[in-house]
């Protein structure tokens, strides 16, 4: 078993081994991936409210389940943008 | 929307029982949680995998990512839970059944045509929380009804056999 000399990234003077998988997790790979699982939640809220609204039973109340679901949302969002935000302050 | 008549009352609404929705919540929240535990896993031992930034920022992005995304999952279950139900009244039942978010049957059952209300329960964990099947067979089709996994199905049972009971006599009686 010989000895894994390494590399280091010059930009970030990271240290990584050769065998290394580098996965260069910049802020813009971040906005995508938020960008893209928004679209994933945009869709699936028009699916639900659609759900909720036409197929449910006449009378039936449900806004809890809907302001427990729509505050859940809004938290992750919110909590996302600030670790984007923070992503390179930190 | 379920729309029953005017002169229509509704008498029970039925659903699955709760087990049906914790198991499905339960497979869901093990997924949910598989990021923080890679997570864990790879910063608790030597890793060949690092990010380039702030490794707990990130970790704790595509953690929280995927706590959204089985969020939406969740109340997805929960829709298809909520919408899969059958609807007593005093001169039908409503057999809404969800299966899955994008595929739904409606069929419903005058009461007049039950010829036979019958119930099954199977298995320990059914007995343990007292859930079961509920078959309705029908005169005219030679259709049979199945309610999945209802909670107190001998109760529900008795509740149909009443509704039964009671229209039977009120249109027996306006023949008569």
């Amino acid at each position: 078993m010989g000895e894994d000399q390494g590399v280091t990234n010059q930009k970030t003077n990271v240290r990584f081994s050769k065998t290394l998988m580098i996965i260069p997790f910049s802020q813009n790979i971040m906005y995508g991936l938020f960008g893209g699982s928004l679209i994933l939640v945009v869709i699936g809220i028009m699916v639900l409210s659609h759900h909720w609204g036409y197929y449910g039973i006449k009378g039936n109340k449900k806004v809890g389940i809907k302001t427990f679901f729509y505050i859940g949302i809004g938290l992750f969002i919110l909590i996302e943008i600030i670790l984007i935000a923070l992503y390179n302050v930190l | 929307m379920i729309d029953i008549e005017y002169n229509e009352h509704k008498i029970l609404e039925v659903r699955k029982h709760w087990f049906d929705l914790l198991y499905h919540v339960v497979i869901t929240m093990i997924i949910g949680f598989i990021p923080p535990v890679v997570f864990a896993f790879f910063g608790s031992v030597p890793t060949k995998i690092e990010f380039a930034g702030n490794h707990f920022i990130a970790a704790l992005f595509i953690c929280i990512l995927w706590f959204m995304l089985t969020w939406i999952i969740l109340f997805f279950i929960w829709t298809d839970y909520y919408l899969d139900v059958w609807i007593i009244t005093d001169q039908k039942i409503v057999s809404v059944d969800q299966k899955g978010l994008f595929m739904r049957e409606i069929a419903t059952l005058q009461l007049d045509k039950i010829q036979d209300v019958t119930v099954e329960v199977n298995g320990l964990i059914p007995t343990l929380f007292h859930f079961g099947d509920i078959h309705v067979q029908t005169a005219g089709e030679n259709r049979e009804f199945v309610m999945l996994q209802i909670a107190q199905p001998q109760k529900i049972k008795d509740q149909i056999s009443h509704v039964i009971e009671q229209y039977n006599r009120q249109h027996s009686g306006f023949k008569g």
